[in-house]
């Protein structure tokens, strides 16, 4: 991972030197049906390596459900999802994990009866070799405990470490709920809503934490705040009735008709 | 001075100084009791690998546990094999049947795991039950040696007693190791787990290999103990009782196993003495356990005496690990010690980047509390 200083610069660096021509993720013509409602209808979009892409839209549009499928929690109706090249359509999802996918809830997902340490422990160890080993204590391996310390350093939860998991603020247990996706080293990071539930003030610092990620990571990032989303990504998809009806620049977002019809509609509301 | 890393070191000493002098004080009535003691406690211990580090609760242990006495049984009454091969036989034998079980019954859960090692358990107690021939059936099998270095009641204890410590020691290891905090981490939430890149069946079917391969271990010691096997140390009531002992003296922790088969055993050969109706008091003692203390007898020690131990020494944060955290599915409902941090400490928190007080404020108001 970079320093955090190198970070204010890193979107015009991954853009210059980000030489590989080829998506780090291509979804084609994704759709989920449930019963009779459509949740997520032939969605498609690529994403390059390090890209910053928010998702938007109101209530119900579909957007964690396209996580979901992304992710394999979900079983897909139709389409194809391309991750590095490879069809992650079947694969079981703790594979996907290995392969680099790493992702929040949008309700927190933590290990409320185990300490901070042992919730991000278990998503370092849970990608990496020597998970299966038996005989040498958990917290003597480095290649574990090392990335989990990193891990826990970046969301600024050092000092409560030792502390169990249910006594964290809500704020901290969304901080949490990303150190340990980063704990995984994903190469693809899907955030569904990292600031829900957050107060403006801890919104305002959840926004900071995802600015600094570190450049090589591809982020994927579910929000229902669009000034917050928009300012984070390089670019933008927004959703509405299970399709993608927008695509583009935040720029071009802002200026879309048809979004502004949603937002308007929904402030009307 | 007596620090707590120090007095934890110290009881474990005085319990095993304990252990080994035990022969020297008493009669063979209650160096037996011990022995019995210890190898239930070991079987107790494989159930707590699975329900209460893996949270996946099972009513067919004996069953499994079974098979290696009634092969070591078997191999050495109708093949006429001496004792180390045919311990080895039925040691393997049961890894076998724990495999083939394990497949069956990791890809459950909840109530379906417990229903699937029940039938399991019974598939176990109607052959040894129904296949005469080779079982001896409700008469069971006579003639099981013991070692010959262990023949007198007294050695074999000791026999015992290292063969447990060993095989506890393991456990122990595997506990506190990476896959010990998996097996944690499924109990807390298989659905969080696969996300994380855990192929949590996987895991499941390890620890319920393990599992077997301990209980293996404790039927042995019990056939070579009893000299004979029968249908009783098979039957889904064996397995309860092991569920039991775990769960009275403290599912998720090592010591629980222990402390609840001494008390079964004292329930069982001591109290039934004297008193007729010791099954009741068993079922009494089970439901003050369930309402009162449902982490055990071992986690209500820490909660009530160790965890204010540590606090009254400002040693909180050990304190709070000591009491949440262990406890098995049964344990789950325990209450969380009150949020401190939720609570709004405005303007303290520069370092944290959401929400957070520190973490020293946190326990240095604790602290105040607690004075
Ligand atoms: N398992 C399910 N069964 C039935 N319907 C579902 C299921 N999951 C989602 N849906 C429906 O699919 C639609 C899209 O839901 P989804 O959660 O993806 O929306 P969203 O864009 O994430 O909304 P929000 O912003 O509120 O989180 C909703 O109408 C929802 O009710
Ligand atoms: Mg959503």
């Amino acid at each position: 991972m970079t320093a955090p200083e190198d970070l204010a610069d890193r979107v015009e660096d991954g853009r210059a030197d980000g030489g590989s021509p080829s998506p780090v993720l291509r979804v084609h013509g994704l759709t989920r049906t449930f019963g009779g409602l459509t949740a997520v209808d032939s969605v498609s979009f690529e994403v390059m390596p390090g890209e910053r892409l928010a998702v938007i839209g109101p209530n119900g549009a579909g957007k964690t459900t396209l996580f979901k499928l992304i992710a394999r929690e979900e079983r897909m109706t139709a389409g194809r999802v391309e991750f590095n090249g490879k069809d992650i359509s079947r694969i079981p999802n703790y594979e996907l994990a290995r392969l680099g996918m790493g992702r929040t809830y949008q309700v927190t997902r933590i290990f409320p009866a185990l300490t901070v340490q042992e919730n991000v422990m278990l998503a370092a160890q849970g990608t990496r070799r020597g998970r299966f080993s038996m005989f040498a204590p958990a917290r003597g391996n480095s290649s574990i405990r090392d990335p989990a310390r990193e891990a826990i350093a970046r969301v600024g939860l050092e000092k409560m470490a030792p502390i169990t998991a249910a006594e964290l603020g809500h704020g901290q247990q969304r901080q949490l709920e990303l150190a340990l996706a980063l704990a995984m080293e994903p190469i693809v990071l899907l955030l569904d809503e990292p600031g829900a539930g957050l107060s403006a003030s801890e919104r305002g610092m959840m926004r900071e934490l995802v600015a600094s990620l570190p450049a090589d990571i591809t982020v994927l990032l579910i929000e229902h705040d669009m000034q917050l989303a928009l300012g984070l990504a390089d670019r933008c998809i927004c959703m509405h009735n299970a399709k993608v009806i927008a695509e583009g620049t935040p720029e071009e977002i802002k200026a879309d008709r048809k979004v502004q019809d949603i937002y308007l509609g929904k402030a009307l509301e | 001075m007596l620090t707590i890393e120090r007095g934890r070191w110290l009881a474990l000493a005085v319990v095993g100084a304990g252990a080994v002098a035990l022969p020297y004080m008493v009669d063979s009535f209650y160096v037996n009791m011990a022995t019995q003691a210890l190898y239930l406690g070991l079987f107790a211990l494989s159930i707590n690998l699975i329900a209460g580090y893996g949270g996946m609760v099972t009513l067919g242990q004996a069953g499994i546990s079974g098979i290696a006495g009634y092969t070591l049984g078997i191999a050495a009454t109708q093949f006429g094999m001496s004792l180390g091969p045919a311990l080895v036989v039925g040691f393997l034998a049961t890894i076998v049947v724990a495999v083939v079980f394990g497949a069956l019954a990791v890809r459950t859960g909840d109530v379906y795991f417990l229903m699937i090692t029940l039938a399991q358990g019974m598939i176990i107690w109607g052959i040894a039950q129904r296949w005469t021939t080779v079982t001896g059936g409700d008469n069971g099998l006579r003639g099981i040696d013991r070692p010959g270095f262990a023949l007198e009641y007294w050695k074999y204890y000791y026999f015992t007693l290292g063969v447990v410590a060993v095989c506890t020691l393991l456990v122990t290891l595997i506990t506190r190791s990476t896959f010990g905090l998996s097996l944690k981490g499924i109990r807390e939430s298989e659905g969080r787990m696969r996300p994380l890149g855990y192929n949590v069946t996987l895991h499941k079917f390890w620890a319920f290999t393990i599992a077997g391969a301990v209980a293996a271990i404790a039927g042995l010691l019990l056939a070579m103990f009893n000299q004979f096997v029968s249908p009783a140390a098979v039957h889904v009531k064996a397995s309860a009782d092991g569920l039991l002992m775990s769960i009275l003296g403290g599912m998720g922790t090592i010591a629980g196993a222990f402390v609840g088969s001494s008390l079964f055993v004292v329930v069982t050969n001591y109290v039934s003495g004297y008193f007729d109706r010791w099954p009741t008091l068993l079922g009494l003692i089970f439901v003050l356990t369930i309402l009162f203390a449902q982490d055990g007898i071992v986690g209500a020690w820490n909660r009530l005496v160790w965890a204010p131990l540590l606090r009254r020494r400002g040693r909180e944060l050990e304190a709070e690990r000591t009491v949440v955290g262990v406890g098995g599915p049964l344990a789950r409902g325990q209450p969380v010690p009150a949020s401190t941090s939720n609570v709004d400490r405005g303007g303290e928190r520069a370092p944290v980047p959401v929400g957070g007080s520190p973490a020293s404020n946190a326990i240095e108001d604790k602290v105040d509390r607690e004075a």
